[in-house]
């Protein structure tokens, strides 16, 4: 084979394995602070291993699926890094791309933007490959161009971009249920839509979705599709709830590990959730999951996301979170990473957007619930990465000072706190975006809480668990430089913030 | 070539001037027509002088306020002829759902026309 009709590719800030650590991925979202873009990209999105072909070892999970589906339907496709694309210029006539940030408009990649007032690197990444060489070429071969994925909806409002980069289609949504018709058009160069959103009814099936034909970056694997909680600001939530079932998601990790990725990232916007009763845990299916999984993987787990009320629950009826991590996962890490929304701390703005995120618990006992599964989760050396909503629709500065007074009760434990600005999605789509006048005093305290909060938490995360080992020590270096630069900013500006925060 | 959804999507042909821009309300309208079709596939033909893709600005508030539809949009043209066109590529697909919406900037220049085509239309405010 020497080249294919069917090209998926993104740019580098997704194409990379972020050097096993995904923490690392997030830098992408932000400019190169303190140091040359060269620098920041080659610590956290440095090039990956790829074939003769340009086919990369480890590849993202989202364009690992599509693959995977085409290749099902039994069309020449293949993810092909970004610096190998002209490789199949003679073969390919459709080049496909995904990004789970195209423009920088989604958290957090908005607010170091807004912050700091300059590009992030993912969005000049990608505009860089779009204007590269290889593209230009495919475009003027007549190549049709279709982008997906997370941030499809940002096409929208960048339309200038999307007629001078030459894309035919933008697809919105789980793609699996269109994505053969589509590539059948454009194959056949019969008219392309401009715009696919997909909605609910069509999401597919657990037995439409495909097993992953290669690695994807970090190991990281799908078990669980939609999420039952409803929450207004978030699209997955729209979207059914499927368990993966077991042995899927031991075929796909053989895969990974066979392909030398030896961890393993469970993926479920809870994973805590997996097997559950609605909102309630379960500990047999949990229990089963990660027993199965550690016997597959010679590295560590992942968990993407979970959430507090089901760490709370899963604890104080089962003694799960205990059971997993000293009793299971022990003897393979020392630690566990997974990102958390904690989205507010105020109970009566949890009531509004997101009733059910408490649930099993009552949203008034929002708060609580939050602070006893951040305790959990320090006792179980489970590194939490928590995400906060600044200025989502009907907030309140009463809401703000909640969130501060609960940010105060949780400073003992463990985690990294990172807000992010309000960006419509969901329920809430039609929504204003959060804008930079709009900023209260009771914001920047808010933010200013967060950053103290993260910085004492990142330097100790560092020296006791992160990138332990010879191998690291260069990447630690820096990022000790880094974080020493950006507590050096930080003081050095927190005058002007106080003295903003007053006003 | 027809793809696999086409016997069971809901085609709404929308005829918009330069200046038109849909508001989000005229999703409850789609939902609503679409729902009487017995469809949740929402197939959007868009004749507008912009031209593509800058006539997605016109639809984005439609199509940002959808949650609960497919919602496929095509360009289908720039010229009131283009209209015709497109009914009569539709109708030569038997019973297909279809039904025309034209924007209030351009509905007196058009309605004759439309009325001659002999197909179910509305009228929608496009400010």
């Amino acid at each position: 084979m020497t080249g294919f009709e069917v090209v998926i590719t993104a740019d580098r800030t997704m194409m990379s394995n972020h050097r096993g650590k995904e923490f690392l991925g997030f830098m992408t979202t932000g400019p190169a602070t303190g140091i040359p873009e060269f620098l920041w990209m080659w610590i956290a999105a440095p090039k990956v291993r790829v074939d003769e072909l340009g086919r990369p070892v480890e590849a993202p999970y989202g364009l690992r699926k599509i693959e995977a589906k085409l290749l099902d339907i039994g069309y020449s496709a293949a993810v092909i890094d970004p610096d190998h694309v002209s490789k199949h210029l003679d073969t390919m006539k459709v080049l496909m791309i995904g990004h789970h940030d195209y423009f920088a408009y989604g958290p957090p990649s908005s607010e170091w933007w807004f912050i700091t007032g300059e590009e992030p690197v993912n969005r000049k990444s990608f505009i860089r490959f779009m204007r590269s060489e290889a593209v230009r070429k495919a475009r003027e071969r007549g190549v049709k161009i279709i982008v997906g994925g997370p941030a499809a909806w940002q096409w929208l409002w960048e339309v200038e971009l999307w007629r001078e980069f030459g894309v035919h289609t933008v697809i919105d949504g789980e793609a699996e249920s269109v994505i053969g018709d589509l590539v059948k058009k454009a194959l056949n160069d019969e008219k392309l839509p401009q715009y696919v959103f997909v909605g609910p009814h069509e999401a597919p099936s657990i037995d439409e979705i495909p097993v992953i034909r290669k690695a994807s970056v970090n190991g990281l694997v799908e078990i669980m599709r939609g999420c039952p909680r409803g929450c207004r600001f978030c699209s997955v939530t729209l979207r059914p709830l499927r368990n993966i079932p077991l042995e899927r998601i031991e075929s796909e990790i053989s895969i990974n590990v066979s392909n030398g990725v030896d961890n393993v990232i469970l993926h479920s916007e809870d994973v805590l959730l997996y097997g559950a009763e609605g909102v309630k845990p379960r500990e047999e299916p949990l229990i089963r999951l990660h027993e199965r999984v550690k016997k597959l993987i010679p590295g560590s787990i992942a968990w993407a996301h979970t959430s507090f009320a089901a760490t709370k629950f899963a604890e104080d009826n089962y003694r799960l979170i205990s059971k997993l991590m000293n009793e299971i996962l022990y003897d393979k890490q020392n630690y566990l990473g997974v990102e958390v929304g904690l989205e507010t701390g105020s109970p009566n703005l949890a009531r509004r957007i997101m009733p059910a995120k408490a649930a099993p618990y009552q949203p008034e006992r929002w708060p609580e619930v939050v602070e006893d599964a951040l305790g959990i989760m320090h006792e179980n050396r489970i590194i939490p990465a928590v995400t906060l909503i600044l200025g989502i629709p009907e907030e309140t500065p009463d809401d703000l000072v909640k969130t501060m007074e609960l940010l105060d009760r949780v400073r003992h434990y463990r985690s990294l706190i990172v807000p992010m600005f309000f960006v419509p999605m969901g329920a809430l789509k039609n929504r204003d975006w959060f804008r930079r006048e709009a900023v209260k005093r009771e914001h920047v305290e808010v933010m200013l809480k967060t950053l103290d909060h993260s910085i004492y938490w990142a330097e100790r995360i560092m020296d006791e668990f992160y990138m332990k080992g010879l191998k690291h020590l260069p990447i630690r270096v820096m990022l000790k430089f880094f974080t020493a630069y950006v507590k050096h900013k930080v003081d050095k500006w927190r005058p002007q913030l106080e003295e903003l925060a007053r006003l | 070539m027809p793809d696999s959804r086409s016997s069971t999507s809901f085609y709404s042909i929308l005829i918009l001037g330069s200046e038109d821009v849909l508001h989000s309300s005229f999703i409850n309208k789609l939902l609503k027509d679409a729902t009487a079709y017995g469809s949740r596939n929402v197939v959007l033909k868009v004749v507008s002088p912009r031209g593509t893709p800058y006539y997605i600005e016109q639809v984005r508030n439609l199509l940002l306020s959808n949650i609960h539809l497919s919602i496929t949009a095509e360009y289908a043209g720039s010229y009131p002829e283009d209209v015709k066109k497109v009914v009569e590529e539709l109708r030569e697909s038997q019973g297909l759902r279809v039904k025309v919406y034209v924007s209030s900037e351009v509905q007196n220049r058009l309605l004759d026309m439309i009325e001659n085509l002999e197909v179910e239309y509305d009228m929608v405010d496009g400010r």
